[in-house]
């Protein structure tokens, strides 16, 4: 979910207006009226996705306000313009039917999903990569639709100002900029997430290659990744989450320059030594060099090290990501019990 | 007299009826398969029935050993009534052809007879003249045509002798000659069970052909020996047989490790006579290669009693029963070649893969190549030549894999089938596993898969193309059952099931243009010994045409490489070479020289003529730019065969004469020092 959306919903509502004339404002009141109604459901949504209500109770809000914003778009778009121009009425209307898009996840009808298909390995991740996408569209819009407010506050000699938010306003801002700190911190966290999940994959079916691909791209996106949380910072002072994930990100790159290669070690060696083993077999022992004696030996040697390795640094690799799972985890519940309000 | 002919071409004709059922049935089914599945089906016209009757001709006797060029001429002009057998699922063509092949080979069998009471004189002049563009002899020439072989192959054998030291035997050289002539013939009566199966197979086989150059026929047992062939583990006796100077099958090698291996008992030299199990009997006198696989593959894990003759002439039976063995020919070998660079070489034979698991995830050419790899990255190299050269292709999905080790993510190449949409096929994983400098070596044999994974290289600007421009081949084809959906097969198999391996589908490189017919044009040329027009898509009139697909691709191409430098450093190489000199020249008197040459056939002429070819052959000597190396943990190891010699000796030894490896390691050693 993308909480841009709502904490640009806030965002309309703070706006004030002081007038000089009364019409032109009687007019933008006018326009700001059904976005205002708004307010109330947008913050019972907000309420059921920060306080952990239960997934029945997010979808339920969550299609009332979609809801409403259809509705708040139909009211807008029936408005007449203002001295024969309709481009703020526009610009509002607009906005709101890409809020109700993005709400709805309809992303074919804003993104080229072929794209973003195209750019991910599977759904989940074409899934993420739209989110953030429809979020930057969204962004985009509402800058249009600043833009098309302000050029009609100076068109009609209307001063904006910023107005004393109500409670409720206050509330959604609150709830907006948790949401998106935590939002920043998730997308980080998936994609090397995401990318260990593949290498793990590729280990279970003991494909070389995409171990060797997969960890060499799990290590630079881990190290992105430490390099973009240490941007994130906290959120007022609250650590926990960066740390969280600074925990996971460092073990990541653990796995991906160290873990894993070693493990892709083992099954070169362990081809190695069958090799080597196949030459020594097809000779009668009386033809073999002492050389060839000491190689095989070696091989041997090393290949039943590589045994006790492997199978050790597996169950390392799987305790240490365990633990550092369930601290992500239990990290975000208290993150959310402790700013949501 | 004219009674007699009627008679025996009734009794034929009796024998036809049993068959023709079948026949027409079987035809009219594979044109089905074609219509419904063939990605560009041809139309059905009397084009295609007379490329049918060409193919057909060639695919009974593509040494132009049987067939008059009148029998030829005349099967030609029965391509009208065949397309009516098409339209009406009738078979009066295969009567014709069987019973005009049933006399031919009668009339072949009594020129052998003839001219083995004949006296040979072989310091007369002669000359046997080979047409590259007719094989095919008039009736009434047959006889001289057959003589002229016979004394080519009787120059041959005494040569053979002559430098084998094992002195010239006359007499006996005759007697193997002509042995050898005889088997040939049998073999074609006998393998299939009868003539006029013989004759539909090759029948069917052209139809197929015909469809478009890369499209077969198999008959059960060719399937399953092709099913056999294009993976890595296999059941096997261990024995690697081919034919001897007489047509007998002889043991070539002994697989270390493999049933026939660990009996102690068979042994290069020693002769297959035949073999028994309760599953089945084959003579293995005057066989067909192809029919010794499709026995061997019905005898699946039942003991076999093979009766041999040793060396020495005495008879002996062992008993053998087939296991797992590896094969060798699917299995990927580096080395380094240290010079004042190090560099890592693979060659690659085929993009051969090798279903495993459960979920379908395969082991294959791409993570043996990836495993390679990590060896020589820990030796260090500095770049990597890839050698592709006589790769005819294998599996997409292998190459696509094999061309994500070397990029990070990102389309590879886009694929269609008939009635489909075009689909991006991208690296299916993030990440690489080398990224230094690439070079991919090619030439007029590199095909299809090969040319996907070159193109995807070049447009990816991750690697330098160097060699000649290639096969031309962007087609891919799936084995099939005739009268089954794509993918489905009779539970039972073994019965009289039809295959075809069809062409199903195109793939396009990332910027939409196919590689049919065009292949992949090197970055940097080096002077091939191959004439493309011969050998390449281009030669047959009938391949499909180059085509390209409109599909947005997403990738991200690596920086541009300096393409033009590394073009004029080879330039100035080639330019002084006496070996890639020789190279062209031999190369222009072939395409300026025409497609007669003769061969002479007295004996001082012919051993001139062979010695001229020998010399040419010894020219190579080995390269003083580096030595070739195997990778470290195989330095101390021997040959089997020979304790003297290192392990792979042989291929070392290739490869460091081989000229076309000495410039491509000094394309990378130039790409190596400007990209440093």
């Amino acid at each position: 979910m993308n909480y841009r959306i709502l904490t640009a919903i806030a965002a309309l509502l703070i706006t004030g207006l002081t007038f000089a004339q009364e019409t032109p404002v009687d007019y933008m009141s006018e326009l700001s009226e059904p976005v205002t109604e708004l307010k109330s459901q947008t913050w019972q949504y907000m309420k059921s996705v920060t306080r952990g209500k239960g997934s029945k109770k997010v979808d339920k809000t969550r299609s009332d306000l979609i809801a409403r914003i259809k509705e708040a778009e139909k009211t807008i778009k029936s408005k007449p313009g203002w001295n024969g121009s309709t481009d703020y009425r526009d610009a509002v209307s607009t906005y709101l039917g890409m809020q109700y898009t993005v709400m709805k996840e309809d992303y074919d009808k804003i993104l080229d999903m072929e794209e973003i298909k195209e750019q991910s390995y599977d759904l989940m991740e074409a899934y993420i990569l739209a989110q953030e996408k429809a979020g930057e569209k969204l962004s985009q819009a509402f800058d249009v639709l600043d833009e098309a407010q302000k050029k009609f506050a100076e068109e009609n000699n209307i001063t904006l100002t910023k107005a004393e938010m109500d409670k409720t306003s206050k509330k959604i801002r609150n709830a907006g900029e948790m949401l998106d700190y935590y939002n920043e911190v998730y997308l980080i966290f998936f994609k090397p997430y995401k990318q260990e999940m593949y290498t793990l994959a590729a280990q279970s079916t003991n494909d070389v290659s995409g171990v060797e691909q997969n960890a060499t791209s799990l290590s630079s996106l881990a190290s992105e990744g430490l390099k973009k949380l240490k941007a994130t910072g906290d959120f007022r002072g609250d650590a926990s989450l960066r740390i969280a994930g600074q925990n996971l990100m460092n073990f990541y790159v653990k796995e991906g320059d160290k873990q894993f290669p070693d493990l892709v070690n083992f099954y070169v060696s362990k081809e190695e030594y069958e090799r080597i083993k196949k030459i020594i077999d097809s000779k009668d022992e009386k033809d073999l060099t002492q050389e060839e004696v000491d190689t095989f030996n070696g091989a041997v040697k090393e290949y039943n090290a590589g045994v006790a390795d492997f199978n050790k640094t597996i169950e390392m690799m799987n305790s240490q990501r365990s633990k550092l799972i369930d601290e992500w985890n239990s990290k975000i519940d208290s993150f959310f019990s402790t700013h949501s309000e | 007299m004219k009674n007699i002919l009627f008679l025996l071409s009734l009794g034929l004709s009796l024998v036809s009826f049993a068959q023709e059922g079948t026949t027409c049935a079987r035809s009219s089914k594979l044109l089905k398969t074609f219509d419904d599945y063939h990605v560009e089906p041809r139309k059905v016209d009397l084009a295609y029935a007379q490329d049918v009757m060409k193919f057909w001709a060639n695919s009974m006797d593509s040494r132009g050993d049987v067939l008059s060029l009148e029998d030829v001429e005349l099967m030609k002009t029965w391509a009208p009534l065949l397309l009516e057998d098409f339209n009406e699922s009738t078979c009066q063509v295969w009567e014709k052809v069987a019973e005009l092949f049933e006399n031919s080979l009668d009339r072949a069998d009594s020129v052998v007879v003839v001219l083995r009471k004949e006296r040979i004189n072989l310091n007369e002049k002669d000359a046997l003249i080979v047409d590259d563009n007719e094989k095919y002899v008039k009736t009434e020439d047959i006889v001289d045509q057959k003589r002229k072989w016979i004394k080519y192959e009787l120059l041959i054998r005494q040569f053979n002798a002559s430098t084998d030291s094992t002195g010239i035997d006359l007499e006996e050289i005759k007697t193997r000659t002509f042995a050898r002539a005889e088997c040939k013939l049998e073999s074609k009566r006998k393998s299939y069970g009868d003539l006029g199966a013989y004759v539909r197979n090759k029948q069917l086989n052209a139809m197929a052909f015909a469809m478009d150059p890369h499209s077969g026929y198999l008959n059960g047992d060719q399937f399953r020996e092709f099913e056999r062939h294009v993976s890595s583990d296999q059941l096997s006796f261990g024995i690697e047989i081919g034919k001897n100077d007489i047509g007998e099958i002889e043991v070539l090698e002994v697989v270390p490790g493999s049933p026939a291996w660990k009996s102690g008992e068979i042994h290069k030299g020693e002769v297959i006579l035949e073999v028994e199990s309760s599953l089945g009997y084959k003579d293995f006198g005057c066989i067909l290669m192809s029919d010794i696989s499709s026995f061997f593959s019905e005898l699946g894990t039942e003991p076999a009693t093979f009766r041999m003759r040793d060396e020495g002439g005495k008879q002996k039976t062992v008993v053998l029963t087939r296991e797992e063995t590896e094969i060798e020919e699917n299995v990927i070998n580096s080395f380094v070649l240290e010079g004042e660079r190090k560099v890592g070489y693979l060659h690659l034979p085929s993009f051969y893969s090798e279903d495993t698991g459960p979920f379908g995830e395969t082991d294959g050419c791409a993570n043996d190549l990836a495993k390679e790899l990590i060896r020589l990255k820990r030796e260090n190299i500095e770049g990597l030549i890839i050698d592709l050269r006589y790769n005819g292709g294998g599996y997409m999905h292998e190459a696509i894999k094999m061309a994500g080790i070397f990029i990070d993510y990102g389309a590879v190449v886009i694929s269609k089938y008939k009635d489909g949409d075009p689909e991006t096929m991208k690296d299916m994983n993030r990440g690489t596993v080398y990224q230094d400098p690439l070079i991919v070596l090619v030439n007029e044999t590199s095909a299809s898969a090969s040319e996907m994974f070159s193109s995807a290289m070049q447009d990816h600007n991750r690697a330098v193309i160097v060699g000649s421009q290639t096969y031309g081949k962007g087609t891919m084809q799936i084995p099939m059952e005739v009268g089954k959906a794509m993918g489905e097969f009779s539970a039972v198999q073994g019965g009289d099931q039809d295959y075809v391996y069809l062409t199903i589908g195109q793939y396009f490189r990332v910027n939409g243009e196919s590689v049919q017919l065009t292949g992949t044009v090197p970055d940097v040329k080096l002077p091939s010994e191959y004439v493309r027009d011969e050998i390449g898509e281009v030669s047959y009139p009938h391949a499909m045409q180059h085509s390209f697909v409109d599909k947005k691709t997403y990738y991200t191409p690596w920086p541009e490489l300096p393409i033009d430098d590394l073009v004029s450093g080879s330039g100035a190489r080639i330019a002084k070479s006496v070996e890639f000199g020789e190279i062209e020249r031999l190369k222009k008197e072939e395409i300026e020289g025409n497609s007669l040459f003769e061969i002479p056939l007295d004996k001082v002429g012919f051993n001139d003529y062979l010695e001229k070819r020998f010399v040419e052959e010894d020219k190579m000597s080995i390269s003083e730019l580096y030595k070739v190396k195997n990778p470290s943990y195989l330095q101390t190891m021997r040959s089997s065969e020979d304790s003297e010699k290192i392990i792979f000796h042989d291929v070392i030894d290739r490869l460091a004469r081989d000229i076309y490896v000495e410039e491509a390691y000094n394309i990378v050693s130039d790409l190596i020092t400007i990209t440093k």
